[in-house]
């Protein structure tokens, strides 16, 4: 909300300081987001009497007049207003005057006749003034002050804009200039402002049934104005500053005490209400088209302020337009009440009408000012108003009092304040105390038991004077759980083998899905109801369509090579539950790398298996997850460069596989390689670290053997049928063997494996190697794999 | 055997002389070889009276003794000359760039996570879980945000189609969860991480973006506590001389609540630019609400709690002085990778205080 410095004088009128009242409201919780200075504009304009008028010699529709000012100097000004006549007073603003519109006035040349600065009409100065101060043409002024007096002078100065945030607790109370001045008197220890006296109702037969439960308080006033009048200057301004515009003196009157006193009061034209006034539910299906011209199909809900016929209002919320008051309305019934705020909240929320009415009532307001608000707007009236009677419906209910105890203040504060400093900072506040009992002033709704005590000695008191304590007790440290632990060891794994880790979020639609969710398989979605944008509208199933997406916008921006992994949860429905797991996607671009000295090949899909191996190895998951050739693959796997990642059970959970390159052009991307694995709860992975071997202290040696293989068969037949040969020779010795080289030659693929032979007792010679190699030269040869000699 | 006494400079200079391994080899070959000099005339020494014998052999061995350790330093002499010589030939412009080591992190918000986790773990907490998609009991009823509360709408939330569920817009239900799952049991200090959802995007706030909370239950605590507890992390994030400031909040879990501040991390609390009067909003804490120690299975009569929420990013941007919140998830590597080079130890730098 915004208020002004002035304002708050209003009720405060020893205010000090600007910055120290900023500080205080600060420190009370109130945030002030800005502060403005503002009135500068009306500095220069000053009151001028008409002496003299021609017409302008040149356009029918212009006039000169000669102004004369307080110095007593006689100024020439061209107006096109009609009115403004010798001896009518007149706000003139002289050149370098900075118009509200943001113009700056200068020296106008209107028809070749000269015109330094301009004679103004109210609404050039922000105010709205009745036929007889003007209306819209020049700004008639009717008041003694001396010629050559400025606007701002008669403003009382320049003030200053408070633009403050309101937690929602703090809306229940200070949503109002009273309310900040009652805060700011404890804070400064001032003595509280006081507020108007209630109204005293009559007995007008205007009110009948009421929903007492959902508005406890209701009251009508009725009042007539005897003559037009306008909203004093004062008030005006206030509300314009604080980004209201001044529009009637009924609209502005209650505008004003809404933003004073925190009560929202309503008027309706009397001349269009069928009495009495009854506060009731809506009938469900009952329409009623509010100020803002919408036509709303109520419920049973919403409360309402009908007539003998129909709804009028949307209580508490917005105005019907059928009884809405104009500039010319007369006679009105002003409405007074106190609503429960939840249900004002429900409305609110309901019909989506954020009105000021709406929120203040619908976060709690102070029950009271329903009974003194409309002594305040009459005594604004002045002797232009007349009361025409009054009715109250329900009373103002006693609150309940909470008992006090020191002692758990002082502990749930963990300071030694005694009673008596507590008790203090509470009556500052206007909380009474009662033997054992605290008295909660009817404006702080929002205070129900002693934490929230609590929390009004410490606003006073200071959160700087809280001391500070650290917590007592035997500190063992803390622990992650299992299931983040090993979160953090799969991803730091793919960190260490070269992956960036990157984050995206977790809103996706079916069009970003399709092609990567494979859609036989997949279960339902989750979707999101009101997503910020169509192409978030439901929770990913998949991490590929984020990856993938994020590798196109890198490329998009620049040309280069990209290994990078996302290890988060996926989400699916399951009949009306949501269910939560984690999934793996990491992905690795295989084209040429940009030009770069020195050259380095560009990666393969083996580059991408390889690192797979190795972080599966690190996080102990080598026989968790496993990878054997698909039966079934994803429509985006590359058929003859894929495999697929099976858990013990043989289930596949995963597919390592190139990316089918059509799919790959708006990625501006030629190769693609990609992992997703659904990792399962981590919590419950089976891990396994290798045994540790004592290293031989003794030499190995070593045969390279290269092998044809026949069509039929993979490097994975050769390693399965040599490893076969070696079970009982492992027996006796370590024999290992590696890959050395693969090219497919004029009697086919031709592979090189080293095999390393050591052992642990002894240097292993000639006699214990060459019948192992005899004998794998035999059995392989069987099978149809030759030695190449 | 009268120019024996000449027999030890010809020696020293014909050493001294040769240039090259082969020359030198020669001038071995010429005094010790098989038929060199002073092998023949040791050879001959048999010849002599053993008086003389003993006499000459001991000449003869300190004159092969001077002339192998001549020899030795020469011979390492020419090989590191020699060796120069080669590697002169072998010359690199060491002025040009190596191949980009192969390297990867993890994204800078796990980083800085798993360090804010660290930070809680010392002191004795222990790490809490929760779902994402959380029922709104967990999110809000529980913590004392019933619907059609003003409260409600300082969180605008995602909902989703499954009746009574919504994206997380906080950490704190897993409050709830923890104290269930501790039922009653005294104290309790736990922290829980992850992300969490709202319906807003701008320049200062994500619809997605990750939260710490902690909390702690015990017996004994009070506010003072908090103010302690916050003042430890405050220093063990960003510097021990970093002050704290307290402001009255409202957040609907706790009560009394407290927004936190620090001191600018980068002006040191002077003010600037990014600060403005030398503070910066950091987290919101509180003590328990009643309701909400009610609801997680603890009688407020007994036991006082206090709670605290941290915005991961925000520490992040003040930790590493980046000012653009949206840019951490937009995985542009070029963003990413900077970090990754400027980061490590940023966080460390960040822990050892200022310099001044």
């Amino acid at each position: 909300m915004k208020t002004t410095y002035h304002w708050l004088t209003r009720h405060l009128p020893d205010l000090p300081e600007l910055d120290q009242v900023v500080a205080g409201l600060t420190a009370m919780g109130v945030e002030v987001a800005a502060t403005e200075s503002v009135g500068a504009e009306y500095a220069t304009v000053e009151l001028a009497e008409v002496v003299a008028e021609e017409r302008h010699p040149d356009a029918d529709h212009l006039r000169v007049v000669t102004v004369v000012r307080g110095t007593g100097q006689k100024t020439r000004v061209v107006t096109g207003a009609s009115n403004g006549r010798p001896g009518d007073r007149l706000w003139y603003a002289p050149p370098g005057t900075q118009m509200l519109d943001g113009r700056t006035l200068g020296i106008a040349n209107l028809r070749g006749v000269l015109s330094p600065g301009m004679l103004l009409s109210a609404a050039e100065l922000g105010f709205s003034v009745s036929a007889e101060g003007g209306g819209e043409g020049l700004w008639i002024w009717h008041g003694e002050q001396p010629l050559g007096t400025t606007l701002l002078e008669i403003l009382g100065g320049v003030d200053t804009v408070l633009d403050l945030e309101l937690t929602p607790n703090l809306a229940a109370f200070d949503q109002s200039a009273i309310g900040l001045a009652r805060d700011l008197a404890a804070y400064f220890r001032r003595p509280l402002p006081t507020q108007p006296a209630p109204w005293t109702f009559g007995d007008a037969p205007w009110i009948g049934q009421v929903d007492l439960p959902h508005a406890p308080v209701y009251t009508l006033t009725g009042l007539q104005l005897r003559r037009s009048m306008d909203t004093p200057w004062w008030m005006q301004r206030l509300l314009r500053v604080v980004g209201q515009r001044p529009i009637s003196p009924w609209v502005d009157l209650t505008n004003f005490l809404l933003w004073d006193l925190g009560q929202p009061l309503h008027v309706f034209d009397v001349d269009r209400v069928a009495l009495p006034i009854a506060v009731r539910k809506a009938r469900d299906g009952e329409r009623l088209t509010t100020l803002d011209g919408i036509e709303r199909t109520l419920t049973a809900d919403d409360l309402v302020i009908a007539d003998r016929h129909e709804a009028l209002a949307l209580a508490g919320v917005m105005g019907g337009r059928a009884t809405a008051v104009t500039g010319e309305t007369r006679r009105v019934l002003l409405e007074s009440a106190h609503f429960e705020p939840t249900g004002i909240y429900r409305t609110m929320r309901h019909h989506q009408i954020e009105s000021d009415a709406a929120l203040h009532f619908g976060k709690g307001t102070d029950p009271q000012a329903a009974l003194f608000a409309p002594a305040a707007l009459v005594s604004y009236l002045g002797d232009c108003g007349e009361v025409t009677g009054s009715r109250m419906a329900g009373r103002v209910g006693e609150r309940r009092p909470i008992r006090w105890n020191g002692d758990q203040v002082r502990r749930l504060l963990g300071v030694g304040w005694s009673d008596e400093e507590m008790l203090s900072d509470l009556a500052r506040l206007g909380f009474d105390r009662d033997a054992s009992n605290l008295t909660v002033p009817s404006y702080r709704p929002d205070v129900e038991a002693l934490h929230d005590v609590a929390e009004e000695v410490l606003r006073v008191h200071g959160v700087e004077n809280v001391p500070m304590r650290s917590l007592t007790g035997p500190i063992v440290p803390g622990r992650r759980t299992a299931r983040a632990v090993r979160l953090h060891a799969l991803a730091a794994a793919w960190a260490e083998v070269g992956y960036w880790e990157i984050v995206t979020s977790p809103f996706t639609s079916a069009e970003r899905e399709a092609g990567w969710v494979a859609t036989e398989s997949a279960t339902e979605p989750i979707a999101v109801q009101n997503p910020l944008r169509p192409e978030d509208s439901r929770l990913r199933r998949s991490l590929l369509p984020g990856l993938v997406e994020t590798i196109g916008q890198n490329r998009a921006r620049r040309d280069q090579e990209l290994a990078v992994f996302e290890l988060a949860p996926v989400f699916h429905r399951r009949g009306d539950r949501p269910e939560q797991q984690y999934q793996l996607a990491v992905g690795r671009t295989l084209d040429e790398p940009p030009p770069r000295w020195p050259r380095r090949p560009p990666a393969t899909i083996y580059d991408l298996k390889a690192a797979l191996a190795w972080v599966l190895r690190r996080v102990g998951l080598a026989e968790e997850f496993t990878l054997v050739l698909p039966e079934a693959l994803p429509s985006w796997a590359h058929p003859g460069r894929a495999l697929a990642v099976v858990d013990p059970h043989r289930a596949q959970r995963g597919v390592l596989a190139e990316v089918r390159p059509s799919l790959l052009e708006p990625l501006r991307v030629k190769r693609l390689a990609l992992l997703v694995l659904d990792v399962g709860d981590p919590a419950t992975w089976a891990l396994r670290s290798p045994e540790v071997a004592r290293p031989s202290r003794f030499p190995s040696s070593y045969r390279d053997l290269s092998w044809i293989l026949p069509e039929s068969m993979g490097y994975a037949d050769l390693v399965q049928r040599i490893d076969r040969v070696l079970v009982p020779v492992r027996r006796e010795f370590d024999v290992r063997t590696a890959l050395i080289d693969r090219f497919v030659g004029e009697h086919g693929v031709s592979v090189t494996l080293r095999v390393t032979f050591q052992s642990n007792a002894a240097t292993l010679s000639e006699r214990e190697i060459e019948p192992v190699i005899d004998r794998m030269v035999s059995q392989l040869d069987a099978e149809g794999i030759r030695l190449r000699r | 055997m009268s120019d024996r006494q000449g027999w030890s400079k010809a020696m020293a200079e014909a050493i001294a002389e040769a240039e090259s391994s082969d020359q030198l080899e020669r001038v071995r070959l010429e005094w010790l070889g098989k038929k060199g000099r002073l092998t023949t005339a040791m050879r001959n020494l048999g010849d002599l009276p053993s008086e003389r014998r003993r006499e000459e052999g001991q000449r003869f061995n300190a004159l092969r003794e001077s002339f192998e350790t001549r020899y030795r330093q020469r011979r390492q002499q020419i090989a590191t000359e020699e060796e120069d010589r080669q590697l002169r030939m072998e010359v690199l412009d060491m002025s040009l760039p190596g191949p980009e080591p192969i390297v990867g992190r993890l994204h800078p918000v796990s980083r800085v996570t798993r360090m804010v986790e660290d930070v809680f773990l010392k002191m004795g907490y222990t790490l809490a879980e929760g779902p994402e998609v959380e029922t709104n009991w967990y999110n809000f009823e529980a913590l004392n945000v019933p619907e059609y509360h003003p409260a409600r709408a300082m969180q605008d939330s995602f909902f989703v189609n499954l009746p009574g569920y919504v994206l997380r817009t906080q950490t704190s239900p897993m409050q709830i969860r923890a104290m269930e799952k501790a039922r009653g049991t005294l104290p309790l200090r736990v922290i829980s991480t992850g992300r969490v959802y709202r319906r807003d995007e701008d320049s200062t706030h994500l619809p997605m973006f990750t939260q710490l909370e902690a909390l702690v239950i015990d017996r004994n605590v009070g506010l003072a506590d908090l103010k302690g507890t916050l003042l430890t992390m405050a220093r063990e994030l960003f510097g021990p001389r970093t002050q704290i400031r307290l402001r009255p909040s409202y957040f609907p879990f706790t009560e009394p609540s407290l927004e936190v501040d620090i001191s600018c991390v980068v002006c040191q609390g002077r003010g600037c630019a990014v600060c403005q009067d030398g503070w910066l909003e950091i987290l919101g804490s509180g003590m328990v609400h009643p309701t909400v120690l009610q609801n997680g299975g603890y009688n407020p009569e007994r036991a006082n709690g206090f709670a605290l929420g941290l915005g991961i990013e925000r520490v992040a941007m003040l930790i590493y002085g980046a000012d653009d919140i949206r840019l951490l998830y937009q995985n542009d590597l070029s963003y990413l990778t900077t970090f990754g080079e400027l980061w490590p130890g940023a966080e460390e730098r960040s822990r050892e205080g200022n310099s001044e």
